[in-house]
């Protein structure tokens, strides 16, 4: 018996390639379509599943933060490596120097318990501002940030605390009041430390 | 036929957006108590997808129930004591944010004619040393002190600034002074302004926030640190221009675990909104003046 694709074929015409391709499918689709999807499956299985390299994960970590300045990194493996939760820890100047706080901040106080004049922002013109990525996502809320203002003057601290707004606006509100100046509060004739809190409020027209 | 699959396809998707509503408990100081659950109800509003528990009963009850995590928040209207510090610090790290100001208020029973008292007088009342109103000028009344239970955290807030004295400084400081065991123990606030309202000769400790809820039943007495002092009515205006000088804080304690309702709330009391309602409530706010950022997007 003689198939109906095949009655298409003039006689005595040789079958080019792409057709006898097309027939066999036809003639085996089934076995085809699992065979084509097996071959995708080991091909997922195999670029998804890298192979793990003998390779010290540090030295990956040493590699990828060599431009930074001053960084050094700390194996938590290590016999003299204070116990940690067995992250690899990155440490700079900055973060040292945010370790060693500044005794100021855990003996700060409030100055209306204490009785002392509230301090006065003497930079209100220096305000938080819209990060591009909070603008192009549509962000808005209210974000509250804890603030530790110093007998000097300076902030020695600044935090978010409560819910987080997110894409920039915490870093962009805590670096715009580091750089603040206040009048400090004064108690009893001397200024003291005081903690205050400070809502920021983003709106988009 | 494509009707019925319609139909199936809209309960299906009705059924799974029917979200289960989250609990989210604060339990602590009576003081707080009213003003919290104003606060919670505006929250409640805003954000449809909790549903706010607040329960009273004094500072320790709140502490006792974090350190055992069956509240999310601890409502605490004194400091914290360096043992609960630990408990509090052991599995995640303690968060504390002062909401509001109080001004603890001494108060008496409406007909009392003594307006003022000063800190060393009240000590001597609350301890045990002045019996009767007599010995202040007023009607031969004998002196029948209400004070809260040791859950209290306003309790504990007067007896150490002013039964212990510590406010005139380290010289008057006396730790080993307490409450006269005669005094009358109120479990809560309710109870306490009952109980002063409907007692001649009664004299009792409350925040100004619910001293003022309870209007002309008490009586608020004037109050000075030294008898020198001008005596001050305790009041959010005096608590703001530091005249009156027996202010304390008032904290939402908890513990730093990324919450997602936590943060939330947290958030929503310290924003504009939220202090609005915490001077509503009677007492004085404690984040400055919101700070607006807008943009064009």
């Amino acid at each position: 018996m003689v198939s109906s694709t095949e009655t298409e074929v003039p006689k005595g015409k040789k079958r080019s390639l792409r057709n006898k391709i097309h027939r066999f499918i036809e003639r085996n689709r089934l076995n085809a379509g699992i065979t084509i999807s097996t071959f995708i499956q080991l091909g997922i299985l195999f670029f998804w599943q890298t192979p793990e390299l003998d390779v010290n994960k540090l030295d990956h970590l040493v590699e990828e933060v060599a431009f930074i300045d001053s960084v050094s990194i700390k194996d938590p493996n290590m016999a003299d490596a204070p116990p940690d939760d067995g992250e690899v820890e990155l440490t700079d100047k900055k973060k040292v120097q945010e370790i060693k706080e500044d005794p100021r901040i855990s003996g700060a106080e409030d100055a209306a318990i204490s009785g002392a004049t509230a301090p006065i922002d003497l930079s209100p013109s220096l305000r938080p501002e819209y990060t591009d990525q909070a603008r192009a996502e549509g962000i808005t809320g209210t974000l509250t940030l804890e603030i530790i203002i110093a007998d000097s003057g300076e902030v020695l601290q600044a935090r978010s605390v409560g819910r987080k707004l997110g894409f920039g606006l915490e870093e962009q509100a805590v670096s715009t009041y580091r750089r603040k100046k206040f009048a400090p509060s004064i108690l009893d004739g001397k200024a003291i430390t005081v903690k205050v809190l400070v809502p920021i409020r983003f709106s988009l027209n | 036929m494509k009707i019925k699959i319609i139909f199936i396809i809209l309960v299906i998707s009705s059924i799974f957006s029917c979200k289960k509503k989250e609990a989210l408990s604060l339990a602590g100081s009576e003081t707080m108590h009213e003003m919290i659950l104003l606060v919670s109800n505006e929250f409640a509003k805003e954000y449809t997808e909790y549903v706010p528990d607040v329960r009273g009963g004094g500072s320790r009850i709140g502490i006792t129930a974090l350190i055992a995590g069956i509240t999310d928040i601890a409502m605490v209207s004194r400091d914290l004591k360096p043992e609960e510090v630990l408990d509090l610090n052991k599995d995640s790290n303690l968060e504390e944010i002062i909401i509001g100001y109080d001004g603890a208020a001494i108060v008496v029973h409406s007909t009392n004619p003594i307006q003022k008292i000063n800190l060393e007088i009240a000590s001597d009342i609350f301890t045990g040393k002045i019996k009767n109103w007599k010995e202040l000028g007023g009607e031969d009344l004998p002196i029948e002190p209400v004070i809260r239970n040791k859950n209290s955290g306003t309790g504990l807030f007067f007896k150490e600034h002013v039964v212990q004295k510590k406010d005139l400084g380290e010289k008057y400081y006396n730790p080993n002074a307490d409450y006269n065991p005669q005094s009358i123990v109120v479990d809560d606030n309710i109870e306490l302004i009952n109980r002063v309202a409907s007692t001649k000769g009664a004299i009792s400790y409350i925040g100004m926030g619910s001293a003022g809820q309870a209007g002309s039943r008490i009586k608020l007495l004037l109050y000075s640190k030294k008898e020198t002092d001008e005596p001050i009515l305790p009041s959010i205006e005096n608590v703001f221009n530091r005249k009156y000088r027996l202010a304390r804080g008032l904290y939402l304690v908890y513990k730093n675990e990324n919450k997602k309702s936590v943060d939330e709330f947290i958030s929503f009391a310290t924003s504009e909104k939220g202090q609005l309602l915490v001077s509503k409530s009677g007492y004085l706010r404690s984040a400055l003046e919101e700070v607006q950022v807008k943009a064009n997007q």
